[in-house]
Protein backbone atom coordinates (compact mmCIF):
# COMPACT_ATOMS: atom_id res chain seq x y z
CA UNK A 1 0.00 0.00 0.00
CA UNK A 2 1.01 3.04 -0.74
CA UNK A 3 0.46 6.54 1.71
CA UNK A 4 -0.37 9.76 0.23
CA UNK A 5 2.14 12.02 0.04
CA UNK A 6 2.57 14.61 2.86
CA UNK A 7 1.32 17.30 1.33
CA UNK A 8 -1.64 16.06 0.26
CA UNK A 9 -2.08 14.96 3.89
CA UNK A 10 -1.79 18.36 5.00
CA UNK A 11 -3.96 19.61 2.32
CA UNK A 12 -6.93 17.61 3.46
CA UNK A 13 -6.31 18.53 7.10
CA UNK A 14 -6.39 22.27 6.41
CA UNK A 15 -9.83 21.35 4.13
CA UNK A 16 -11.55 19.65 7.05
CA UNK A 17 -10.23 22.55 9.42
CA UNK A 18 -12.21 24.86 6.98
CA UNK A 19 -15.18 22.64 6.26
CA UNK A 20 -15.21 22.63 9.90
CA UNK A 21 -14.82 26.65 10.80
CA UNK A 22 -17.31 27.14 7.72
CA UNK A 23 -20.11 24.49 9.34
CA UNK A 24 -19.85 26.28 13.13
CA UNK A 25 -19.95 29.71 11.40
CA UNK A 26 -23.52 27.81 9.48
CA UNK A 27 -24.87 26.51 12.24
CA UNK A 28 -24.31 30.05 14.46
CA UNK A 29 -26.12 31.98 11.61
CA UNK A 30 -28.98 29.65 12.00
CA UNK A 31 -29.47 29.86 15.41
CA UNK A 32 -29.23 33.38 15.40
CA UNK A 33 -31.68 33.49 12.55
CA UNK A 34 -33.54 31.04 14.46
CA UNK A 35 -33.70 32.93 17.65
CA UNK A 36 -34.41 35.84 16.11
CA UNK A 37 -37.51 34.32 13.93
CA UNK A 38 -39.11 33.15 17.41
CA UNK A 39 -38.69 36.45 18.35
CA UNK A 40 -40.57 37.53 21.51
CA UNK A 41 -43.62 37.20 22.34
CA UNK A 42 -45.73 40.17 21.14
CA UNK A 43 -48.74 39.05 22.68
CA UNK A 44 -49.22 40.95 25.76
CA UNK A 45 -50.26 39.77 28.98
CA UNK A 46 -52.70 41.33 31.03
CA UNK A 47 -52.47 39.52 34.24
CA UNK A 48 -49.36 38.59 36.22
CA UNK A 49 -51.39 35.43 36.97
CA UNK A 50 -51.83 34.50 41.09
CA UNK A 51 -47.97 34.73 43.02
CA UNK A 52 -46.72 31.57 44.90
CA UNK A 53 -47.98 30.52 48.46
CA UNK A 54 -46.02 32.07 51.31
CA UNK A 55 -44.30 29.09 51.35
CA UNK A 56 -43.40 28.51 48.24
CA UNK A 57 -41.16 31.74 48.45
CA UNK A 58 -39.66 31.13 51.36
CA UNK A 59 -38.60 27.66 49.99
CA UNK A 60 -37.88 28.57 46.54
CA UNK A 61 -35.88 31.68 47.69
CA UNK A 62 -34.03 29.51 50.24
CA UNK A 63 -35.92 31.17 53.19
CA UNK A 64 -34.39 34.54 52.05
CA UNK A 65 -37.42 36.87 52.73
CA UNK A 66 -36.04 40.20 51.51
CA UNK A 67 -35.11 38.27 47.92
CA UNK A 68 -37.93 37.18 47.69
CA UNK A 69 -40.01 40.17 48.32
CA UNK A 70 -38.02 42.59 46.22
CA UNK A 71 -38.07 40.01 43.49
CA UNK A 72 -41.85 39.67 43.85
CA UNK A 73 -41.71 43.62 43.61
CA UNK A 74 -39.28 44.18 40.46
CA UNK A 75 -41.46 41.09 38.90
CA UNK A 76 -44.56 42.82 39.21
CA UNK A 77 -43.23 46.49 38.34
CA UNK A 78 -41.91 45.14 35.30
CA UNK A 79 -45.17 43.81 34.11
CA UNK A 80 -46.68 46.75 32.95
CA UNK A 81 -43.46 47.16 30.59
CA UNK A 82 -43.55 43.65 28.29
CA UNK A 83 -41.52 43.00 25.03
CA UNK A 84 -40.88 46.54 25.33
CA UNK A 85 -44.57 47.78 25.02
CA UNK A 86 -46.43 49.48 27.59
CA UNK A 87 -49.36 47.87 29.16
CA UNK A 88 -51.78 50.10 30.16
CA UNK A 89 -52.47 49.44 34.06
CA UNK A 90 -56.13 49.98 33.26
CA UNK A 91 -56.20 46.88 31.64
CA UNK A 92 -54.23 45.14 33.65
CA UNK A 93 -56.25 42.38 36.59
CA UNK A 94 -55.83 44.61 39.44
CA UNK A 95 -57.16 41.63 41.45
CA UNK A 96 -53.81 39.77 40.60
CA UNK A 97 -51.80 43.07 41.48
CA UNK A 98 -53.78 43.03 44.80
CA UNK A 99 -52.45 40.08 45.69
CA UNK A 100 -48.83 40.23 44.63
CA UNK A 101 -48.32 43.17 46.49
CA UNK A 102 -50.33 42.13 49.57
CA UNK A 103 -47.67 39.00 49.04
CA UNK A 104 -44.64 41.13 48.77
CA UNK A 105 -45.25 42.64 51.68
CA UNK A 106 -46.29 39.74 53.88
CA UNK A 107 -43.22 37.98 53.31
CA UNK A 108 -41.02 41.35 53.99
CA UNK A 109 -42.40 43.44 55.78
CA UNK A 110 -39.55 45.58 56.17
CA UNK A 111 -39.38 46.81 53.50
CA UNK A 112 -42.10 49.86 51.78
CA UNK A 113 -41.51 49.26 48.02
CA UNK A 114 -44.97 47.29 47.75
CA UNK A 115 -46.39 49.71 49.92
CA UNK A 116 -44.86 52.66 47.34
CA UNK A 117 -46.45 50.67 44.35
CA UNK A 118 -49.84 50.42 46.41
CA UNK A 119 -50.25 53.80 46.59
CA UNK A 120 -47.94 55.70 44.54
CA UNK A 121 -48.62 53.96 41.17
CA UNK A 122 -51.68 51.00 41.30
CA UNK A 123 -53.75 52.87 43.33
CA UNK A 124 -55.42 55.16 40.99
CA UNK A 125 -55.12 52.78 37.73
CA UNK A 126 -56.66 50.06 39.69
CA UNK A 127 -59.88 52.54 40.76
CA UNK A 128 -59.71 52.96 36.79
CA UNK A 129 -60.41 49.69 36.91
CA UNK A 130 -62.63 49.28 39.59
CA UNK A 131 -64.98 51.92 38.19
CA UNK A 132 -64.73 50.24 34.76
CA UNK A 133 -65.66 47.05 36.31
CA UNK A 134 -68.64 48.80 37.78
CA UNK A 135 -69.96 50.23 34.96
CA UNK A 136 -69.82 47.05 32.93
CA UNK A 137 -72.44 45.40 36.03
CA UNK A 138 -69.62 43.89 37.40
CA UNK A 139 -71.19 45.03 40.95
CA UNK A 140 -69.88 41.25 42.54
CA UNK A 141 -66.05 42.22 42.10
CA UNK A 142 -64.52 44.34 45.03
CA UNK A 143 -62.77 47.02 44.21
CA UNK A 144 -59.47 46.89 44.51
CA UNK A 145 -58.22 50.25 44.62
CA UNK A 146 -59.97 50.76 48.72
CA UNK A 147 -57.85 47.29 49.50
CA UNK A 148 -54.72 48.48 48.13
CA UNK A 149 -54.83 51.93 50.26
CA UNK A 150 -56.01 49.44 53.57
CA UNK A 151 -52.77 47.15 52.62
CA UNK A 152 -51.05 50.30 53.51
CA UNK A 153 -52.99 51.37 56.38
CA UNK A 154 -52.41 48.08 58.00
CA UNK A 155 -48.58 48.07 57.33
CA UNK A 156 -48.30 51.37 58.75
CA UNK A 157 -49.35 50.22 61.99
CA UNK A 158 -47.32 47.43 62.04
CA UNK A 159 -44.73 49.49 61.58
CA UNK A 160 -45.63 53.37 61.38
CA UNK A 161 -42.02 54.67 61.28
CA UNK A 162 -40.62 52.81 58.29
CA UNK A 163 -44.26 53.32 56.61
CA UNK A 164 -45.86 56.20 57.06
CA UNK A 165 -44.60 58.54 54.18
CA UNK A 166 -47.30 55.55 51.73
CA UNK A 167 -50.01 56.25 54.03
CA UNK A 168 -49.70 59.88 53.44
CA UNK A 169 -49.90 59.43 49.81
CA UNK A 170 -52.35 56.69 50.63
CA UNK A 171 -54.31 59.49 52.39
CA UNK A 172 -54.30 61.54 49.35
CA UNK A 173 -55.43 59.30 46.73
CA UNK A 174 -58.37 58.41 48.92
CA UNK A 175 -59.27 62.10 49.04
CA UNK A 176 -58.45 63.14 45.29
CA UNK A 177 -59.26 59.97 43.14
CA UNK A 178 -61.24 57.90 45.32
CA UNK A 179 -63.24 60.57 46.84
CA UNK A 180 -63.10 58.78 49.48
CA UNK A 181 -63.41 61.14 52.45
CA UNK A 182 -63.57 59.35 55.15
CA UNK A 183 -61.31 57.10 54.26
CA UNK A 184 -58.91 59.88 53.65
CA UNK A 185 -59.52 61.59 57.24
CA UNK A 186 -59.22 58.24 58.64
CA UNK A 187 -55.65 57.85 57.35
CA UNK A 188 -54.89 61.10 58.15
CA UNK A 189 -55.62 60.65 61.81
CA UNK A 190 -53.44 57.66 61.99
CA UNK A 191 -50.74 59.57 60.89
CA UNK A 192 -51.86 62.71 63.50
CA UNK A 193 -52.20 59.88 66.29
CA UNK A 194 -48.69 57.66 65.48
CA UNK A 195 -46.88 57.29 68.55
CA UNK A 196 -43.57 60.17 68.80
CA UNK A 197 -40.62 57.55 67.93
CA UNK A 198 -42.36 56.67 64.98
CA UNK A 199 -40.70 60.50 63.63
CA UNK A 200 -43.81 61.24 61.69
CA UNK A 201 -42.59 64.60 59.98
CA UNK A 202 -44.92 67.53 61.50
CA UNK A 203 -46.51 68.12 57.93
CA UNK A 204 -47.59 64.43 57.63
CA UNK A 205 -49.34 64.70 61.09
CA UNK A 206 -51.42 67.18 59.57
CA UNK A 207 -51.90 66.36 56.72
CA UNK A 208 -55.61 67.03 56.47
CA UNK A 209 -54.92 71.11 56.69
CA UNK A 210 -51.90 70.30 54.55
CA UNK A 211 -52.86 68.83 51.87
CA UNK A 212 -56.55 67.24 52.15
CA UNK A 213 -58.17 70.47 52.76
CA UNK A 214 -56.93 71.88 49.43
CA UNK A 215 -59.84 72.11 47.26
CA UNK A 216 -57.48 71.51 44.43
CA UNK A 217 -55.81 68.10 43.35
CA UNK A 218 -52.80 69.66 41.37
CA UNK A 219 -52.07 71.96 44.51
CA UNK A 220 -52.95 69.32 46.80
CA UNK A 221 -50.54 67.14 45.11
CA UNK A 222 -47.85 69.73 44.95
CA UNK A 223 -47.95 70.05 48.40
CA UNK A 224 -47.65 66.56 49.43
CA UNK A 225 -44.90 65.60 46.76
CA UNK A 226 -42.97 68.78 48.27
CA UNK A 227 -43.77 67.17 51.83
CA UNK A 228 -42.70 63.74 50.82
CA UNK A 229 -39.41 64.79 48.61
CA UNK A 230 -38.29 67.53 51.02
CA UNK A 231 -40.29 65.85 54.20
CA UNK A 232 -38.67 62.53 54.70
CA UNK A 233 -35.39 62.15 56.14
CA UNK A 234 -32.71 59.90 53.72
CA UNK A 235 -34.84 60.01 50.59
CA UNK A 236 -32.87 58.38 47.76
CA UNK A 237 -32.27 60.57 44.67
CA UNK A 238 -33.87 58.34 42.09
CA UNK A 239 -37.40 59.04 44.50
CA UNK A 240 -36.83 62.44 44.54
CA UNK A 241 -36.63 62.24 40.24
CA UNK A 242 -39.74 60.06 40.59
CA UNK A 243 -41.90 62.77 42.75
CA UNK A 244 -40.47 65.51 40.20
CA UNK A 245 -41.79 63.53 37.35
CA UNK A 246 -45.43 63.06 38.82
CA UNK A 247 -45.61 66.63 39.41
CA UNK A 248 -45.30 67.42 35.40
CA UNK A 249 -48.28 64.49 35.18
CA UNK A 250 -52.10 66.11 35.35
CA UNK A 251 -52.96 65.29 39.27
CA UNK A 252 -55.66 62.87 40.61
CA UNK A 253 -58.88 63.78 38.96
CA UNK A 254 -60.94 66.54 41.34
CA UNK A 255 -64.58 66.02 42.15
CA UNK A 256 -66.64 68.02 39.59
CA UNK A 257 -64.50 70.37 36.83
CA UNK A 258 -63.49 73.45 38.03
CA UNK A 259 -65.52 72.95 41.23
CA UNK A 260 -63.73 72.96 44.42
CA UNK A 261 -65.03 70.86 47.33
CA UNK A 262 -64.65 71.09 51.11
CA UNK A 263 -63.43 68.44 52.88
CA UNK A 264 -66.29 66.88 54.67
CA UNK A 265 -65.52 65.41 57.87
CA UNK B 1 18.44 12.92 60.27
CA UNK B 2 21.16 14.23 61.41
CA UNK B 3 20.10 16.28 64.57
CA UNK B 4 18.11 13.25 66.05
CA UNK B 5 21.31 11.22 65.49
CA UNK B 6 23.15 14.35 67.80
CA UNK B 7 20.27 14.75 69.79
CA UNK B 8 20.40 10.68 70.79
CA UNK B 9 24.17 10.42 71.65
CA UNK B 10 24.20 14.08 73.90
CA UNK B 11 21.03 14.34 75.76
CA UNK B 12 19.42 12.52 78.62
CA UNK B 13 15.47 13.23 77.36
CA UNK B 14 16.18 11.27 73.82
CA UNK B 15 12.54 9.70 73.76
CA UNK B 16 11.43 13.19 74.35
CA UNK B 17 13.20 14.79 71.34
CA UNK B 18 12.75 12.05 69.47
CA UNK B 19 9.12 12.43 70.12
CA UNK B 20 9.59 16.30 69.11
CA UNK B 21 11.07 15.63 65.87
CA UNK B 22 8.41 12.98 64.47
CA UNK B 23 5.58 15.51 65.55
CA UNK B 24 7.98 18.02 63.39
CA UNK B 25 8.18 15.54 61.04
CA UNK B 26 4.75 14.77 60.74
CA UNK B 27 3.52 18.67 61.00
CA UNK B 28 5.36 19.54 57.56
CA UNK B 29 3.89 16.65 56.16
CA UNK B 30 0.71 17.63 56.99
CA UNK B 31 1.19 20.75 55.40
CA UNK B 32 2.56 19.58 52.42
CA UNK B 33 -0.68 17.73 51.91
CA UNK B 34 -2.77 20.95 52.73
CA UNK B 35 -0.38 23.27 50.52
CA UNK B 36 -0.67 20.47 47.97
CA UNK B 37 -5.05 20.50 48.13
CA UNK B 38 -4.92 24.23 47.67
CA UNK B 39 -2.06 24.13 44.58
CA UNK B 40 -4.31 21.71 43.13
CA UNK B 41 -7.38 23.87 43.64
CA UNK B 42 -5.43 26.74 42.33
CA UNK B 43 -4.41 24.77 38.69
CA UNK B 44 -8.09 23.79 38.94
CA UNK B 45 -9.01 27.61 38.29
CA UNK B 46 -10.55 28.24 41.45
CA UNK B 47 -9.30 31.28 42.29
CA UNK B 48 -10.65 32.50 39.02
CA UNK B 49 -13.81 31.00 39.39
CA UNK B 50 -14.31 32.33 42.35
CA UNK B 51 -13.17 35.60 41.66
CA UNK B 52 -15.32 35.56 38.08
CA UNK B 53 -18.35 34.89 40.26
CA UNK B 54 -18.14 37.53 42.43
CA UNK B 55 -18.13 40.48 39.74
CA UNK B 56 -21.09 38.45 37.99
CA UNK B 57 -23.07 38.54 41.48
CA UNK B 58 -21.60 42.05 41.75
CA UNK B 59 -23.42 42.59 38.13
CA UNK B 60 -26.64 41.09 39.20
CA UNK B 61 -26.76 43.15 42.12
CA UNK B 62 -26.17 46.34 40.06
CA UNK B 63 -28.61 44.81 37.78
CA UNK B 64 -31.33 44.98 40.12
CA UNK B 65 -30.42 47.72 41.67
CA UNK B 66 -31.01 50.06 38.31
CA UNK B 67 -34.71 48.34 38.23
CA UNK B 68 -35.49 49.69 41.37
CA UNK B 69 -37.82 52.74 42.22
CA UNK B 70 -36.87 52.85 46.01
CA UNK B 71 -34.82 51.25 49.07
CA UNK B 72 -32.09 50.77 46.30
CA UNK B 73 -29.45 50.20 48.88
CA UNK B 74 -31.90 47.24 50.58
CA UNK B 75 -32.38 45.97 47.02
CA UNK B 76 -28.62 45.26 46.39
CA UNK B 77 -28.02 43.76 49.15
CA UNK B 78 -31.16 41.73 49.03
CA UNK B 79 -29.81 40.04 45.90
CA UNK B 80 -25.80 40.51 46.49
CA UNK B 81 -25.78 38.47 49.78
CA UNK B 82 -27.89 35.14 49.00
CA UNK B 83 -27.08 35.01 45.42
CA UNK B 84 -23.26 35.66 46.60
CA UNK B 85 -23.70 32.73 49.54
CA UNK B 86 -25.32 30.40 47.09
CA UNK B 87 -22.52 30.85 44.33
CA UNK B 88 -19.60 30.25 47.05
CA UNK B 89 -21.22 27.10 48.21
CA UNK B 90 -21.58 25.74 44.74
CA UNK B 91 -18.06 26.50 44.06
CA UNK B 92 -16.79 24.94 47.19
CA UNK B 93 -18.67 21.81 47.25
CA UNK B 94 -17.51 21.53 43.28
CA UNK B 95 -13.91 21.79 44.31
CA UNK B 96 -13.49 19.60 47.58
CA UNK B 97 -15.94 16.98 45.32
CA UNK B 98 -13.54 17.09 42.36
CA UNK B 99 -10.38 17.20 44.40
CA UNK B 100 -11.43 14.06 46.75
CA UNK B 101 -12.90 11.81 43.97
CA UNK B 102 -9.54 12.92 41.46
CA UNK B 103 -7.24 11.42 44.46
CA UNK B 104 -9.24 8.44 44.52
CA UNK B 105 -9.65 7.70 41.21
CA UNK B 106 -5.87 8.44 39.96
CA UNK B 107 -4.68 6.47 43.32
CA UNK B 108 -2.64 9.32 44.29
CA UNK B 109 -3.77 9.28 48.13
CA UNK B 110 -1.51 6.07 48.31
CA UNK B 111 1.35 7.71 47.61
CA UNK B 112 0.50 10.14 50.06
CA UNK B 113 0.40 7.96 52.61
CA UNK B 114 3.29 5.99 51.91
CA UNK B 115 4.57 9.32 53.87
CA UNK B 116 5.08 8.82 57.79
CA UNK B 117 1.18 10.25 57.87
CA UNK B 118 -1.51 8.35 59.31
CA UNK B 119 -4.96 8.05 57.43
CA UNK B 120 -6.51 10.46 59.90
CA UNK B 121 -3.51 13.02 59.71
CA UNK B 122 -4.11 12.99 55.96
CA UNK B 123 -8.14 13.61 56.35
CA UNK B 124 -6.96 16.38 58.73
CA UNK B 125 -4.45 17.70 56.43
CA UNK B 126 -6.84 17.90 53.63
CA UNK B 127 -9.70 19.16 56.04
CA UNK B 128 -7.52 22.35 56.59
CA UNK B 129 -6.48 22.99 52.84
CA UNK B 130 -10.30 22.90 51.86
CA UNK B 131 -11.11 24.91 54.67
CA UNK B 132 -8.56 27.34 53.61
CA UNK B 133 -10.20 27.40 50.16
CA UNK B 134 -13.47 27.89 51.58
CA UNK B 135 -12.08 30.87 54.06
CA UNK B 136 -11.45 33.12 50.42
CA UNK B 137 -14.06 32.18 48.55
CA UNK B 138 -16.00 33.25 51.22
CA UNK B 139 -14.00 36.62 51.61
CA UNK B 140 -14.45 37.41 47.33
CA UNK B 141 -17.77 36.18 47.22
CA UNK B 142 -18.90 38.60 50.01
CA UNK B 143 -16.72 41.63 48.67
CA UNK B 144 -20.19 42.63 46.66
CA UNK B 145 -21.83 43.10 50.21
CA UNK B 146 -18.47 44.54 51.64
CA UNK B 147 -18.84 46.85 49.63
CA UNK B 148 -21.97 48.26 50.24
CA UNK B 149 -22.95 46.81 53.36
CA UNK B 150 -22.16 48.72 56.90
CA UNK B 151 -19.71 47.72 59.47
CA UNK B 152 -19.84 45.54 61.44
CA UNK B 153 -22.77 43.59 60.12
CA UNK B 154 -21.02 43.20 56.52
CA UNK B 155 -18.39 41.36 58.49
CA UNK B 156 -20.11 39.54 61.07
CA UNK B 157 -21.86 38.40 57.38
CA UNK B 158 -18.12 37.54 55.99
CA UNK B 159 -17.50 35.64 59.24
CA UNK B 160 -20.51 33.82 59.60
CA UNK B 161 -20.16 32.81 55.19
CA UNK B 162 -16.81 31.68 56.20
CA UNK B 163 -17.54 29.17 58.78
CA UNK B 164 -20.35 28.04 56.91
CA UNK B 165 -18.09 26.75 53.87
CA UNK B 166 -15.87 25.23 56.10
CA UNK B 167 -18.49 23.07 57.41
CA UNK B 168 -19.64 22.88 53.57
CA UNK B 169 -16.24 21.84 52.78
CA UNK B 170 -15.88 19.02 55.40
CA UNK B 171 -18.97 17.25 54.88
CA UNK B 172 -18.31 17.13 51.16
CA UNK B 173 -14.80 15.66 51.64
CA UNK B 174 -16.75 13.35 53.66
CA UNK B 175 -19.76 12.60 50.76
CA UNK B 176 -17.35 12.16 48.24
CA UNK B 177 -14.49 9.92 50.62
CA UNK B 178 -18.15 8.10 50.60
CA UNK B 179 -19.74 7.79 47.18
CA UNK B 180 -16.44 8.11 45.36
CA UNK B 181 -17.84 9.87 42.40
CA UNK B 182 -18.20 13.28 41.50
CA UNK B 183 -22.55 13.65 40.28
CA UNK B 184 -23.57 11.30 42.89
CA UNK B 185 -21.06 13.04 45.92
CA UNK B 186 -22.14 16.92 44.54
CA UNK B 187 -25.84 15.97 44.67
CA UNK B 188 -25.64 14.63 47.64
CA UNK B 189 -23.89 17.61 48.83
CA UNK B 190 -25.97 20.17 47.94
CA UNK B 191 -29.24 18.05 48.63
CA UNK B 192 -27.75 17.99 52.29
CA UNK B 193 -27.20 21.84 52.12
CA UNK B 194 -30.78 22.89 51.13
CA UNK B 195 -32.43 20.45 53.90
CA UNK B 196 -29.77 22.22 56.44
CA UNK B 197 -31.49 25.58 55.25
CA UNK B 198 -34.85 24.50 54.80
CA UNK B 199 -36.03 21.64 57.40
CA UNK B 200 -36.67 24.03 59.75
CA UNK B 201 -39.71 25.43 57.10
CA UNK B 202 -40.29 21.41 56.46
CA UNK B 203 -40.76 21.16 60.02
CA UNK B 204 -43.11 24.19 60.33
CA UNK B 205 -45.27 22.57 57.55
CA UNK B 206 -44.97 19.12 59.14
CA UNK B 207 -46.77 20.48 62.28
CA UNK B 208 -48.84 22.59 60.68
CA UNK B 209 -50.56 19.75 58.81
CA UNK B 210 -50.69 16.88 61.30
CA UNK B 211 -54.49 18.00 62.14
CA UNK B 212 -55.28 16.44 58.05
CA UNK B 213 -52.42 14.93 56.44
CA UNK B 214 -51.55 11.47 55.80
CA UNK B 215 -47.74 11.74 56.45
CA UNK B 216 -48.58 12.62 60.30
CA UNK B 217 -46.11 9.78 60.87
CA UNK B 218 -43.21 11.37 58.98
CA UNK B 219 -42.94 14.25 61.80
CA UNK B 220 -40.90 12.73 64.41
CA UNK B 221 -39.02 11.47 61.83
CA UNK B 222 -38.36 15.03 60.37
CA UNK B 223 -37.47 16.17 63.83
CA UNK B 224 -35.06 13.68 64.33
CA UNK B 225 -33.19 14.62 60.87
CA UNK B 226 -33.44 17.92 62.72
CA UNK B 227 -31.30 17.48 65.15
CA UNK B 228 -28.67 15.60 63.52
CA UNK B 229 -28.09 18.55 60.45
CA UNK B 230 -26.30 21.25 61.33
CA UNK B 231 -28.95 24.57 61.27
CA UNK B 232 -27.45 26.42 58.65
CA UNK B 233 -30.65 28.42 58.50
CA UNK B 234 -29.34 30.59 61.69
CA UNK B 235 -25.92 30.86 59.22
CA UNK B 236 -25.40 34.59 57.48
CA UNK B 237 -28.57 36.02 57.25
CA UNK B 238 -29.37 38.65 54.91
CA UNK B 239 -31.10 40.77 57.59
CA UNK B 240 -28.41 41.40 59.53
CA UNK B 241 -27.55 43.49 56.56
CA UNK B 242 -30.69 44.64 56.29
CA UNK B 243 -32.03 45.41 59.95
CA UNK B 244 -28.54 45.66 61.72
CA UNK B 245 -26.08 43.70 63.06
CA UNK B 246 -26.58 40.62 65.11
CA UNK B 247 -24.61 40.10 68.77
CA UNK B 248 -21.20 39.06 68.63
CA UNK B 249 -22.67 36.15 70.71
CA UNK B 250 -25.01 35.19 67.98
CA UNK B 251 -21.72 34.66 65.82
CA UNK B 252 -20.25 33.14 68.52
CA UNK B 253 -22.93 30.74 68.77
CA UNK B 254 -22.16 29.89 64.50
CA UNK B 255 -18.93 29.05 65.42
CA UNK B 256 -19.62 26.50 68.04
CA UNK B 257 -22.34 24.97 65.81
CA UNK B 258 -19.55 25.06 62.35
CA UNK B 259 -16.59 23.27 65.07
CA UNK B 260 -19.11 20.71 65.81
CA UNK B 261 -20.32 20.17 62.98
CA UNK B 262 -17.11 20.33 61.20
CA UNK B 263 -15.48 17.54 63.61
CA UNK B 264 -18.61 15.38 63.29
CA UNK B 265 -17.61 15.16 58.84
CA UNK B 266 -14.06 15.01 59.10
CA UNK B 267 -14.24 11.80 61.95
CA UNK B 268 -16.73 10.29 59.74
CA UNK B 269 -14.52 11.03 56.93
CA UNK B 270 -11.71 9.37 59.06
CA UNK B 271 -13.98 6.28 60.35
CA UNK B 272 -14.26 6.03 56.38
CA UNK B 273 -11.11 6.29 55.17
CA UNK B 274 -9.87 3.40 58.02
CA UNK B 275 -12.41 1.05 57.07
CA UNK B 276 -11.93 1.41 53.20
CA UNK B 277 -9.92 -0.26 50.97
CA UNK B 278 -7.29 2.68 49.44
CA UNK B 279 -8.68 3.21 46.16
Amino acid sequence: MTSAPPILVAAHRIAVRHALALGFAVLLALQALWSGHLGNDSALETSPGAPPGMTTLRLASLDEPALAGYAANLYLQGFDAQAGALLSLRLADAQAIYAWLERAYAINPRSGYALMLAAFDYAKPAHLHDEASLSQGESAVEPVAPRLLDLVERAFADDPARHWRWLAHASYVARFALHDDERALRYARRLREAPAEASVPRWARELDSFVLNRPDATDAQRALLGGLAFGTPGIEAKEIDRLASRLAEPAATAPGPGTPRQLTK
Amino acid sequence: MKSAGTITMHTPSTNRVAGRCAWAARRRALQTIARDTILEALRGRWLWLAASAALLVGAAAIFARSLALTETHEVTLAFAAPIGRLVAVLIVVLTTVASVVREKSEGTLLLALAAPVSRASWIAAKALGFALIATVTAVLLAAPVLAVAPMPAAAIWTASLGLELIVLAIVSLAIARVLGQIAPAVSAAIAFYVLARLLHIVLLLGERAQSYSDLESLTPFVRLLRLVVPRLDLFTRTDWLLDGAPSWSTLGGIAVQALLYSSLALVAAIIDLRRAPLT
